[in-house]
């Protein structure tokens, strides 16, 4: 395995007196897509949620241990959020883009950066009127990294005639790759997703799969999903949480192959039935 | 992989800098709430207090004359003026409860939903009536009609405001009623009909004693609106100080007597201070009706 | 589930609660109606237009009376809507569940208690003595503002906390300041339903007439007020002494004709309003 990008070090979340996380140690390659697996309530999403300190908004919780990403711990008080979540990309359950076009989606990241939207449209009223050639040719920041992101989603060609559109005329599918490409516009080196097919059909399901496959050569993806063939299917290492603890930790194959913990097994086997 | 977005150094700073001052701008103005209502009884405190240092409480509250102006021997008794208060707001209520629980209950129970859906938003529109106009409905209709059917010389008395002020606190109760009784579970009726209740036993011995606390405040924060309803005592209630005894009489509410006085009189002077104390005294009754309702609901939902 | 039958009492009963509700509607129709029978004879087009004639009233018009109300409009737009929906920006975004959250609400919910007129003391030892801004528009707007902010406020967190949660987490997630989530994102998409309920929060304030005794309108003006220091005119307040105080024998009807223009203009804000919400709310798409 080659030098980890994230190292987790006896992690410990606490809701009030909840304990949601208990001593979670391991390590994350980079450019790979780690699954993360386990019933509802075991502790998966809170462990990507602290990842980019997205629980810091929670009212009770308290935090213990490192995780160290690039060398920083990460859950150090005077950790810049803003600055983490830049490298920390995020993707969620639902859909969820804003309420404006898909062009001004996707250069939002940029444009909480300080970089002016060429194609800012002021409450809709304007139309974005450029042609997408003109687009994929401009060197303007913004353009540029809209069009690599939505290229790099697999979704330029179905909406490069409608950028102006309001994000919401697109399908659910096509919703969550807007999110990605979201998200990966600021190019983050971490990418995490917290069961991004959910809500999904198979069909927008396997689509998604095939962009995470393709973007993991740019990105480390961590993914947390209920549907472990999805897992087996895309992740290279897949760690299994129950009841706020990590119990194994390894390959795809490793995990789905032979576990070593019967507790694993018992969840990996029953939920193939 | 090479950054396509670079740090701005000095964006970055600003970006921050603006957050901040965001926080601590947006701080300051959600104070300002706070800081108003204190001020408010700071000032009506400090103007009111001085009444006391000439006029003893006790004779300032329960005095039954009011009567500043006269110059031999002025009288400071609010108790005319209180129970004026308490015959309109009373009275009111008396129309108003069962009249607005009857159209929360037709709105939430009979009602099909597009009639709810066009009648809730009509009997909102009545708050949207200044009560200037109500007020000059009584003067206008209200006040000789009521004068020719009881044989008085003018219809403007406690009766007349009464019906009005309940006019203006209808659509607070009706309303609140209304979202008491629609946040019932469906269950709760559902059940009652199994066990073989007809719907009206079941509104009368269900839904009416599930929704109290509910309907109770909606008649407290009414009673509040009642108490502090100005134009319309001052125009159709009658302006008597003398003390009432009737609805037929005339009266003059604590809220007409600051309205027309406090035009007449020198800036800072006893009387001046005296109509502040009154105000102290509409301040205090409508503060305790909401902090009693508050902390009634507060203890009803958490049990 | 199968309603059960009705008896002659449940039957008697409903009628009853029917024709509250029915009565309730023909308050708003009748209020209307009189209104317009006793001030039908008054309008005109020069009773809108005209300046105010103090000897003979049927010489002149409100239009000083309807600009002094809409300057007291513009002036509580300007004072009440910014510092309403901040308020309401810092209670649902940033307070978190403190206990300085807690005091500020329990404020609100007892600043909206607060009798109109009480508003008006204060607005008078404040405004027009202490800060001596006389019996002015600015005095008024002041006044009035205060008495609307807790309206607005609890209209605007209303449509804030209608604001998905995603909104504000995926802003985050991408690395946006709480400001830039707040500003570009969480106001814009709340702005229509904090607007649409301040217009209603106007419309009341616009009819108020308590306050603006005590601080002081103007029933003749010779000119428009050119400065927020100058003396004003105001509907409701116009309505008043011309019922109340006026001896010419048309002094009624024209009391009726203000009071038809001021029942108009705030129908048509609360209504445009209404219509407004319906009309975002159909094309939100969240």
């Amino acid at each position: 395995m080659t030098a980890p990008i994230i190292s987790v070090r006896s992690l410990d979340v606490h809701y009030g007196s909840v304990t949601a996380l208990h001593d979670v140690s391991f390590d994350i390659a980079p450019n790979e897509i780690t699954g993360l697996i386990g019933a509802s309530g075991s502790g998966k999403s809170t462990f990507l949620r602290s990842l980019n300190r997205m629980l810091d908004h929670l009212p009770t919780v308290r935090m213990g241990g490192t995780i160290t990403i690039g060398g920083e711990n990460i859950l150090h008080e005077k950790t810049d959020v803003v600055r983490l979540r830049r490298r920390v990309g995020m993707v969620f359950q639902n859909p969820t883009p804003f309420p404006k076009s898909v062009f001004d989606n996707v250069a939002y990241g940029l444009e909480i950066q300080g970089i002016r939207n060429p194609r800012k449209s002021f409450l809709s009223l304007t139309r974005l009127r450029i042609q997408h050639q003109e687009l994929e040719a401009s060197d303007d920041p913004i353009d540029q990294a809209v069009v690599r992101s939505l290229k790099e989603a697999a979704l330029w060609e179905e909406v490069k005639h409608r950028l102006h559109h309001s994000a919401y005329r697109l399908s659910g599918g096509q919703q969550q790759r807007l999110c990605i490409a979201r998200a990966i516009a600021i190019r983050p080196d971490i990418l995490l997703l917290d069961e991004p097919c959910s809500s999904l059909d198979p069909l927008s399901t396997r689509c998604i799969e095939q962009l995470l496959l393709g973007l993991k050569k740019d990105y480390t993806i961590l993914i947390v999903t209920h549907n472990l063939q999805q897992a087996r299917r895309i992740a290279d290492h897949v760690g299994f949480f129950h009841t706020g603890e990590l119990v194994e930790f390894g390959t795809a194959k490793e995990i789905f192959g032979g576990p070593g913990k019967t507790l694993t097994r018992e969840y990996v086997e029953g939920a193939f039935g | 992989m090479e950054a396509v977005v670079t740090d701005h150094p000095q964006g970055e700073f600003r970006r921050r800098a603006a957050d901040r001052a965001m926080h601590w701008i947006l701080r300051i103005i959600a104070s300002l709430t706070v800081v108003l209502l204190i001020g408010i009884f700071v000032f009506l405190l400090k103007s009111g207090l001085r009444t006391f240092s000439e006029v003893p409480i006790l004779n300032f509250l329960f005095g039954t004359r009011w009567n500043p102006s006269s110059f031999h021997e002025p009288l400071w008794g609010i108790l005319p003026l209180v129970t004026g208060t308490l015959f309109v707001s009373a009275g009111a209520l008396l129309i108003a409860v069962p009249f607005g629980l009857s159209i929360a209950i037709y709105l939430s129970y009979i009602a099909s939903r597009r009639t709810r859906e066009i009648l809730k938003p009509v009997i909102e529109m009545i708050a949207g009536i200044p009560s200037v106009v109500l007020g000059l409905i009584g003067l206008l209709y209200l006040a000789p009609l009521i004068a020719k059917t009881f044989g008085l010389s003018n219809g403007l008395n406690a009766l007349n405001a009464s019906i009005l002020v309940a006019i203006a606190t209808l659509p607070t109760i009706a309303s609140l009623c209304e979202d008491a009784l629609s946040g019932l579970s469906h269950r709760l009726s559902e059940s009652s009909w199994a066990l073989g209740a007809t719907r009206w036993t079941t509104i009368r011995k269900v839904l009416v004693p599930a929704a109290a606390p509910g309907i109770g405040a909606a008649i407290m924060l009414g009673l509040g609106r009642a108490i502090g309803e100005t134009m319309v005592v001052l125009m159709v209630a009658g302006n008597s100080l003398a003390f009432p005894r009737s609805f037929l009489e005339p009266v003059r509410p604590m809220t007409a007597t600051i309205a027309i006085e406090i035009r007449e009189v020198v800036v800072g002077d006893l009387h001046w201070n005296s109509l502040f104390a009154v105000g102290l005294v509409l301040f205090l009754i409508t503060f305790a009706i909401n902090s009693v309702t508050d902390l009634y609901l507060h203890r009803t939902i958490r049990s | 589930m199968k309603r059960p039958p009705a008896s002659v009492t449940e039957r008697i009963a409903f009628s009853l609660f029917r024709l509250s509700a029915i009565a309730g509607t023909a308050i708003l129709i009748l209020v209307m109606v009189l209104l317009f029978l006793a001030g039908k004879d008054a309008l005109s087009w020069q009773f809108l237009t005209a300046p105010w004639q103090h000897g003979d009233i049927t010489k002149g018009g409100i239009f000083p009376a309807i600009v002094g109300s809409m300057y007291l409009g513009l002036g509580v737009i300007f004072i009440s809507f910014p510092l309403g929906i901040g308020t309401a920006v810092f209670l649902t975004e940033y307070s978190g569940d403190t206990r300085w959250r807690r005091t500020i609400q329990l404020a609100i919910r007892n600043l909206a208690g607060v009798p109109s007129v009480v508003y008006g003391l204060f607005g008078l030892a404040i405004f027009v003595h202490l800060l001596t801004f006389g019996m002015s528009l600015a005095a008024a707007v002041l006044t009035l503002s205060v008495m609307t902010l807790p309206w607005i406020i609890t209209a605007s967190v209303e449509a804030l906390l209608a604001v998905p949660r995603a909104f504000r987490e995926s802003s985050q997630a991408l690395g946006a300041t709480r400001w830039q989530t707040v500003s570009r994102i969480i106001i814009p998409s709340a702005l229509p339903g904090c607007i649409t309920g301040g217009i209603i929060g106007l419309a009341r304030a616009l009819g108020e007439t308590a306050p603006i005794i005590l601080v002081g309108a103007t029933f003749y003006l010779t000119r428009l007020p050119t400065s927020p220091f100058d003396k004003y005119m105001a509907l409701p307040y116009h309505t008043f002494i011309l019922a109340t105080q006026h001896s010419s024998p048309s002094a009624p009807a024209y009391a009726a004709g203000s009071a038809l223009v001021l029942i108009t203009l705030t129908f048509v804000l609360s209504i445009g309003a209404i219509l407004l919400r319906l009309q975002f709310r159909k094309k939100r798409v969240w």
